[in-house]
């Protein structure tokens, strides 16, 4: 009677730390499974969102289709020049930057939009930039710090907010 | 007893295991198949556009714009010919000799534009602007966005070598000898329609004296002053068929000019068609007074096969005036062709 007794007893203490070793047992399982379910869970939509961003920024940049279609040198003002540029895409453009180059100089000399500053936007990594509408032709009067010379080809060139560039050249 | 704990026990590890298996293959499924989704849809917008783009620039290499400046009336125009696929024109801009810009138009500043042009399709423009005997640069800008220049200009004018082949010798109005060719007029729908047989210069007596028959042939305007022809409804083509024997009549048959659509189809009335300097047009002659079009079939005792056809171009109308202008009170061009013959086998 007494062993029985006392088998029982071990018998039951016994039974207490297996579950306890079990739920601890699944706890820890559950515990290292979820973290490395949210480890693999975040990186992988990191890299959706790294990707995923380099893509949008791919098509950005293939959607961005814009022509500098005429300049004229103004015939009043020696310094001026108009400068007509074309969308041809599907989204509106937004212009950062135009260079007014005279090639013909060895020493390249270079204006940029410095003395007619593009209007400010609220677009995000653009600032002073111009905004062609889809479909439109926009003309833009730029002025530079020395006049233009009559029979010198000058080179037109514009940055997209994308990155792509178009070049132009045009003699007075 | 002993089988019946294993057997309980046997139960439970079964159990843990699929539930663990199921946990394990959802957790990698739902972050695999998110991931590949993202990918995938990422990577199906990127191609979308790269082929929309290769699509678009495709398109553009396609657009093929002759643009001709000439002078008519004192007024510069400009004539727009698509050889290409079908285009839209957004701007253009007309530049004088001294390089300035004077006038430029789109399409929030004129109604003209935006301007259609299918293919093979013509438009004549007229901005305005009074001929200032000075080099003009006309520039157009597509939809797409290619630009196309023309430029009219009065320094080959002088070339003595043309002026005397045109304006002496032959005349203005030119002729592609090999474009002469003979049509059959056949109904489409409610239209007749135009279906070439092949070259005028053998036509068979029996095909001619049993079909309502067309003549055409390509001619093209190079008057020296580079001005525009505008043909009356009075342009006609003849044939003088030459008799087989000596002292015998002359037969005649007499086709006047007719206006056609690009598809072929001949309008009820003749509307004056312009030919423009150096730009080849086929006119067709098929009907048998002048202006309302009434095609008709050579009667069967007129010919006496084989017999040869003296033919002759008349045209007729004005140079150098607007269409809109050209009437009676100014026709001021009229010429004789004489060039091509045809044999009635």
């Amino acid at each position: 009677m007494k062993k029985r007794v006392s088998n029982h007893n071990k018998s039951s203490v016994r039974a207490v730390s297996v579950v306890l070793g079990s739920v601890l047992m699944i706890a820890a399982t559950l515990a290292v499974g979820f973290a490395a379910w949210s480890w693999a869970s975040s990186t992988a939509v990191n890299s959706e969102n790294v990707y995923g961003k380099s893509v949008a920024s791919n098509i950005s940049y293939l959607n961005e289709l814009f022509t500098i279609s005429n300049a004229n040198f103004s015939s009043i003002a020696s310094q001026n020049v108009s400068v007509w540029i074309y969308n041809s895409g599907n989204l509106p453009v937004n212009i950062k930057q135009i260079w007014i180059s005279n090639t013909t100089a060895v020493s390249g000399e270079q204006w940029s939009n410095t003395t007619t500053k593009l209007s400010n936007t609220n677009i995000p990594n653009c600032g002073h930039c111009l905004t062609v509408p889809p479909g439109t032709v926009k003309s833009i009067m730029l002025k530079v710090s020395t006049p233009f010379k009559s029979g010198v080809l000058y080179q037109f060139k514009i940055l997209g907010q994308y990155g792509n560039t178009y070049s132009y050249e045009q003699t007075k | 007893m002993i089988s019946r704990k294993l057997r309980n026990s046997r139960k439970r590890k079964a159990v843990s295991s699929i539930i663990g298996g199921v946990l394990v293959f959802g957790m990698i499924f739902s972050v695999g198949t998110a991931y590949f989704y993202s990918i995938t849809q990422s990577q199906f917008a990127y191609q979308k556009t790269v082929s929309q783009r290769d699509n678009f620039l495709s398109l553009q290499t396609q657009e093929r714009l002759l643009v001709t400046g000439m002078v008519s009336a004192k007024m510069l125009q400009f004539y727009l010919n698509n050889t290409g696929i079908s285009a839209t024109m957004v701007a253009y801009w007309i530049i004088n000799g001294s390089g300035f810009v004077i006038q430029y138009k789109n399409s929030s500043l004129t109604t003209y534009l935006p301007a259609y042009l299918g293919q093979g399709q013509s438009v004549v423009f007229n901005p305005g602007i009074t001929y200032a005997n000075q080099t003009y640069t006309i520039k157009v800008l597509t939809q797409r966005g290619s630009n196309f220049i023309g430029i009219y200009s009065t320094a080959a004018n002088n070339n003595p070598i043309i002026q005397s082949l045109t304006a002496s010798a032959i005349g203005d109005v030119y002729i592609t000898w090999s474009s002469y060719s003979y049509y059959k007029i056949a109904s489409c729908g409610p239209n007749q329609c135009l279906q070439r047989q092949g070259q005028a210069f053998t036509v068979p007596t029996s095909w001619a004296t049993s079909n309502q028959m067309a003549l055409g042939i390509r001619v093209v305007d190079l008057n020296p002053q580079q001005n525009n022809i505008t043909l009356d409804m009075y342009t006609t083509l003849s044939n003088l068929l030459v008799p087989g024997c000596q002292g015998c009549n002359f037969n005649t048959v007499n086709w006047y000019i007719v206006s056609n659509s690009s598809s072929g189809q001949i309008q009820s009335t003749y509307s004056p068609i312009t030919l423009f300097y150096n730009k080849p047009q086929t006119i067709i002659f098929g009907s048998k007074g002048p202006g309302s079009f009434s095609p008709f079939t050579i009667s069967g005792g007129t010919i006496s096969p084989p017999e040869i056809a003296l033919v002759f171009i008349t045209t007729h109308g004005c140079e150098a005036i607007a269409l809109s202008q050209c009437n009676s009170n100014t026709f001021n061009y009229g010429q004789s062709i004489p060039y091509v013959s045809t044999l009635y086998s």
